[in-house]
């Protein structure tokens, strides 16, 4: 038996801080063989001390509780000695300590030994988790500067391994870099600042908040790594930050200074920030915009997201239009769809395209790419020059249907005496308007007629088309007869129709349908009183209807008044109806109406739904909220106010989007 | 009868006051430092002399140590044997083959 063992055997003999001590003196001093059966003996002792734990005795009488410190003593003296451990000792010390090195970390910071103070740091830098990272705020300002150098690379360090970390984690980052942010004033470490920038992309809440403050020391120093830097990811960072009421100026000096082409790609590839308008102004101000975009030959090799960004660059930035058409056409022309949606979408909105542009949306429209090629051919649509008439008759024998039907209705715009085709009333609204214009009675006795017989659903577009042309008074009669009819989709399109109308005929005819047999009938009814008069008593007691659709058009149209406090308990009641349908409804209402206040309800219906078609619903509903929630967010940063209102609501739902 | 619960009064008494009197020893701390604690205990138990123990002390201040440090590891003894210098080989040697060597116990037959 070595004699080691011996002695090792007579330290367990004694009483448990005398052993530690033993044990922490001797690892203090042994070398690598001894050491590690020294560091073994000692996690032995910290695995089998198991902190606040109640020994309770058979009769109560001898339980007691363990101190905290008898609990963390052998892991205080292990965690002390960290840089003595091997890399096996140090994860199973770590593993054993679990939330405790919390406490015993607070306990090394406040040592008056150095050394372990640095070997706090150390261990926050190599196991970042919730408990280790909050201690570096203390170290950071700590009255060596050893200590604080530690911290600071300590800080670096976790900021790069921050994809690693767990949300928990994450938060506690995010909580320290705006803790150390604060006192910047005291270390002084640029470390820091660093570790700051490298979060721009994405601060989290604590962040955000030091971010807006104005008075804080540290935010000059970000402005100024924030110009210097000359990393793709602060040129990533300063898009986002062309929002920011702080740090707008020097990103924008920042994207002055892109010089080199990952650069260039990492901020351009950042485009969705540019969305937001104060963005997109801001970048307008730019100076030497020109010397952004990449040359011709550089588009080629440019990924899809880079590509988009040059569009969005192009429109918010100013430039002599021939040279934004130049830069939208390159694009416009390439073989990426996303990219070239994007260019031609902006060739589009171009208030007067030069020749170069008009070329491109030519060739984009006879390409056999469906959307791009409609999106093309729909800007051409207005234009009035000879060449692009010539290139709309030919693409009327374009393989794409939605083109040709395009090319078509452009032909009829310009030349009027063309037939309208079959099963279309009038042609669209534009033509139909022309005719009102030039014979009004004649189109309201076609209109007439049409409402009158025919197939249905030729009926119902007339009776769309009368709505729209404003001439519903003058087809009263046709209406009011068609609520006879036997078909209810027609029925259901004769009272939706009548809403608009004043008359006593019409409201006593919609009053009488509210009670009608198809559902379709009776909702629509109700959609038109709402229309007429939301706070109408059969509006009110249609809340309550056993027809899913009609209650669900009630309470939207009670919703819509904004004035009715019951309505938001009546659509609560009705997304925890027994009834599928009903919920199905609710949702629909929910979403239509932008109920984000309703948001913890519709997550916890969303949690123990069963039924398919109302999860179905439900996630669209949840999506299309996080949406509103969204925009609304990005309205808070753009007033500068720093609360994050939504941000419960916006937890709640992301997990069902 | 009576004679026999005075007796057992007094017995129950004096077990109730050694169980205090045992947990009120055990619950208290030590008055010594843990680690003079743990080196005067071992020391005890190696049955070293207050000579030995005297060297031990001397040579743990020589490389800013506790004494229980060299107790326990032989690499830091030999080390602050060469760095202090004035130990005699006699006194070193007595103090290797009473700590760090491998003891062999002797057969009982020799012991009777």
């Amino acid at each position: 038996m070595p004699a080691l063992d011996v002695r090792l055997r007579l330290v367990r003999k004694l009483p448990q801080p005398a052993q530690v001590a033993a044990l922490e003196s001797a690892l203090a001093v042994a070398g690598s063989t001894e050491g590690s059966e020294i560091a073994l003996q000692l996690l032995d002792i910290a695995a089998t001390e198991k902190p606040f734990l109640t020994v309770t005795g058979a009769t109560g009488l001898f339980s007691r509780r363990r101190k905290p410190a008898q609990a963390i003593r052998p892991l205080l003296a292990l965690l002390r000695a960290w840089s003595i451990l091997g890399e096996d000792e140090r994860a199973a010390a770590v593993a054993i300590a679990g939330r405790n090195i919390a406490a015993v970390l607070e306990m090394m910071a406040d040592d008056r030994n150095l050394a372990h103070r640095l070997a706090a740091a150390t261990i926050a830098a190599s196991h970042p988790s919730a408990e280790t990272i909050p201690i570096l705020a203390r170290l950071i300002i700590d009255s060596d500067d050893d200590v604080r150098s530690a911290a600071e690379a300590a800080i670096e360090r976790i900021s790069h391994a921050r994809a690693s970390l767990d949300p928990h984690a994450i938060d506690a980052f995010d909580r320290l870099l705006a803790d150390a942010g604060r006192t910047f004033a005291d270390h002084r470490k640029p470390g820091v600042i660093s570790a700051i920038a490298s979060q721009l992309d994405r601060p989290g809440p604590r962040l955000s908040q030091w971010l807006l403050d104005e008075h804080q020391t540290g935010l000059l120093a970000l402005r100024g790594l924030l110009r210097r830097d000359q990393t793709p990811r602060t040129a990533q960072a300063a898009i986002g930050l062309l929002n920011h009421p702080t740090l707008q100026g020097a990103a924008r000096t920042r994207l002055e200074n892109l010089t080199t082409p990952q650069s260039r790609n990492a901020a351009l590839s950042r485009w969705p920030a540019l969305l937001i308008p104060v963005g997109a102004r801001s970048l307008a101000t730019m100076r030497r915009p020109d010397d952004v975009f990449p040359n011709d030959n550089e588009i080629a090799e440019l990924d899809t997201e880079t590509r988009i960004g040059v569009c969005v660059w192009a429109t918010a930035m100013r430039l002599r239009p021939a040279d934004r058409a130049h830069r939208l056409t390159r694009i416009a022309l390439a073989d990426d769809d996303r990219s070239a949606l994007a260019a031609v979408r902006r060739l589009a909105a171009l208030p007067r395209p030069d020749a170069e542009a008009r070329n491109a949306l030519f060739q984009a429209s006879s390409v056999e790419r469906a959307p791009l090629a409609q999106l093309a051919a729909s800007a051409l649509i207005d234009d009035r020059s000879p060449a692009a008439r010539t290139w709309m008759q030919g693409l009327e024998s374009s393989p794409c249907r939605g083109v040709r039907a395009i090319a078509e209705r452009s032909t009829r715009r310009f030349n009027p005496w063309i037939p309208v085709t079959e099963g279309d009333p009038l042609g669209d609204a534009f033509e139909a308007r022309r005719a009102l214009k030039n014979d009004r009675d004649a189109t309201i006795e076609r209109v007439r007629e049409l409402i009158r017989r025919g197939e249905s659903g030729a009926r119902i577009r007339a009776m769309r088309l009368a709505w729209r042309l404003r001439i519903d008074p003058d087809v009263e009669l046709e209406l009011l007869k068609a609520l006879t009819e036997d078909d209810p989709r027609i029925v259901a399109s004769a009272v939706l129709m009548l809403r608009r109308l004043p008359t006593s005929a019409a409201h006593s005819a919609l009053l009488a349908c509210v009670d009608h047999a198809d559902p379709r009938v009776a909702a629509n009814a109700i959609e038109a009183l709402a229309w007429r008069a939301p706070a109408h008593p059969r509006v009110l007691l249609a809340s309550d209807h056993p027809i899913a659709r009609t209650r669900a058009n009630a309470i939207r149209a009670r919703l819509t008044t904004k004035t009715d406090r019951d309505a938001t308990r009546g659509l609560q009641a009705m997304l925890e109806d027994d009834r599928p349908e009903h919920r199905v409804s609710a949702l629909w209402v929910a979403q239509r109406t932008g109920q984000t206040g309703l948001s913890r309800v519709i997550a916890r219906l969303l949690k123990g739904e069963t039924d398919e078609r109302v999860s179905v619903r439900g996630k669209r509903c949840a999506r299309a909220l996080l949406a509103q929630l969204r925009v609304r967010e990005n309205a808070v940063i753009e007033r500068h106010d720093p609360e994050p209102a939504t941000g419960r609501r916006f937890d709640r739902l992301e997990e069902w989007k | 009868m009576s004679g026999l619960l005075i007796f057992g009064g007094i017995a129950l008494g004096a077990l109730t006051l050694a169980w205090a009197v045992t947990w009120w020893v055990w619950r208290s701390p030590p008055a010594l430092e843990p680690h003079e604690y743990a080196f005067r205990a071992i020391a005890r138990r190696l049955r070293l002399t207050n000579r030995q123990k005297a060297i031990f002390r001397r040579l743990a201040r020589s490389i800013d140590a506790d004494p229980i440090a060299l107790l326990i590891c032989h690499e830091a003894f030999i080390k602050a044997l060469r760095r202090e210098g004035s130990v005699s080989e006699n006194d070193a040697q007595a103090i290797e083959s009473r700590v760090f060597k491998k003891r062999r116990r002797l057969p009982r037959v020799f012991l009777a």
